[in-house]
């Protein structure tokens, strides 16, 4: 059984709201006006989650890449799996300023969620890889993180009687490898989508799912706070990169796109999907509430360096607005299903 | 001299020695609008010594740039509603990215001057 692709019309249909939600005029929203469709349209959620076609999901898939995401075998220590700084019961993040890894080590960025990763351009907060599978492993194979050298990987993973099964249904023929351990994470990862939250309900229709404050604050959003600018779409972020003027000497993406000036400092936009969950914020989990991140925009940046991105500047909100804004984040949460922890095979 | 205007003149320079090798065939422009987040085309093919002028159409910035060998070079953030020419001298392929927004990708083959 395989899930449907997602429609690339969808996408540029998206990409075609977004545009027009910025070049909104900084007016109330009228719900009975085309602006309200655009946007609408802009905030769709898609129909189906995609798959590469040379990984296509099945069940054994999914069922092979939870068990393995689960699994602290997967770490040298034995006791860091990957739900154990992307934690479901945390929107699978660890709740943490900064994520820990082997031998309790506070590692240099925070732990990002998984949520609607499916969709996502670029992976890590420097966007050092492309896709899920080339991600999966880059955690489980650092030094600091789970420590786990990838030609060990294997053996231990192949010793470990039950997983033989696992993988024979999931990738029949292809074995224990990397690659496959890779491929299965990655499926699992793809189905970690955000559900339904107030604000879908209400962009939908539903006048009464949030509040007229947080009405206001979507409209702030997507106008003169301009956070829309950069988290837009239904999973609130374009996935591009920028120096929105946060302290700290971590040169982000800078480290993978050496000599560009407006890389240094950035780092990727984030979901705010169950962001009122999810502090503390930023890449170093340096802001503690989404009211100083507010802030931080507010000001155009704590520090402003040569590279701030172009796109930040104060913002002049009254307190009354960032209030807006914040409430309006609030509604983005959603009451996702409970994950079922797998048995581990022995 | 800055590092901006050192790169204007070095662009400059390049263009001046596009115009003189070909000798009489005139370079054309081939404009590529930013727009949505997106290029406005995927693919374009240029002869030797042909500009791009990025044209930055949209309501946030870019950051236009190639590490294609042959074919490297980085027009800096672009605000809304500037642009920037850029010429391909050699013959090749090149990716053309955005730096900002990694969704933005733009396949350049360069052919030979006749």
């Amino acid at each position: 059984m395989d899930r449907p692709t997602f429609c690339l019309l969808a996408l540029g249909l998206l990409g075609l709201g977004a545009q027009l939600a910025t070049a909104a005029p900084p007016a109330a929203i009228d719900h009975d006006a085309p602006a309200r469709e655009a946007l609408r349209v802009s905030y769709a959620r898609p129909a189906a989650t995609p798959f590469p076609p040379d990984n296509a999901w099945s069940a054994a898939r999914e069922t092979l890449g939870r068990t393995l995401f689960f699994d602290p075998r997967l770490s040298a220590s034995g006791i860091i799996a990957c739900a154990t700084c992307h934690n479901p019961g945390l929107s699978w993040g660890d709740g943490l300023a900064r994520g820990v890894g082997h031998q309790s080590k506070t590692l240099r960025r925070r732990s990002p969620t998984l949520l609607n990763v499916a969709w996502a351009e670029a992976l890590f907060w420097d966007g050092r890889a492309f896709t899920l599978e080339e991600q999966a492993l880059g955690p489980i194979a650092s030094p600091d993180e789970m420590n786990m050298p990838l030609e060990q990987l294997v053996p231990k993973i192949q010793a470990v009687a039950g997983y033989e099964v696992l993988f024979e249904r999931a990738y029949p023929g292809e074995g224990i490898s990397t690659q496959t351990i890779a491929k299965a994470i990655a499926t699992f990862e793809r189905t970690v989508v955000s559900a339904t939250a107030p604000f879908d309900r209400w962009i939908a229709g539903d006048e009464s799912a949030i509040s007229k404050e947080a009405a206001h604050g979507f409209e702030l959003f997507n106008n003169k706070a301009k956070c829309a600018s950069c988290h837009a779409g239904w999973r609130f972020t374009d996935d591009s990169f920028h120096d929105i003027g946060a302290p700290g000497e971590d040169r982000g993406r800078a480290g993978v796109l050496e000599g560009i000036e407006a890389m240094e400092y950035a780092f990727k936009t984030p979901t705010l999907r169950d962001v009122d969950r999810r502090g503390p914020y930023l890449h170093d989990g340096s802001e503690p509430t989404l009211e100083s991140v507010v802030e931080l925009y507010d000001l155009g940046g704590r520090v402003k360096r040569p590279s701030l991105s172009k796109d930040i500047t104060p913002l002049n909100l009254t307190a009354e607005e960032s209030r807006a804004v914040v409430a309006f984040m609030r509604t983005l949460t959603s009451d996702d299903a409970l994950v079922t922890v797998p048995r581990l095979p022995r | 001299m800055s590092s901006r205007l050192r790169r204007a003149a070095l662009a400059a320079c390049a263009v001046a020695l596009a115009a003189a090798a070909a000798g009489g065939s005139a370079a054309e422009d081939h404009v590529i609008v930013q727009s949505g987040k997106t290029f406005s085309q995927e693919r374009v093919t240029l002869r030797a010594g042909d500009r791009i002028v990025f044209k930055n159409e949209d309501s946030v910035s870019h950051n236009v740039f190639s590490r294609s060998p042959g074919s490297e070079f980085e027009v800096r953030a672009q605000l809304p509603g500037q642009q920037s020419p850029v010429v391909f001298a050699n013959p090749g392929q090149a990716e053309v990215r955005c730096a900002i927004h990694p969704a933005m990708r733009l396949h350049v083959t360069v052919t030979p001057k006749e």
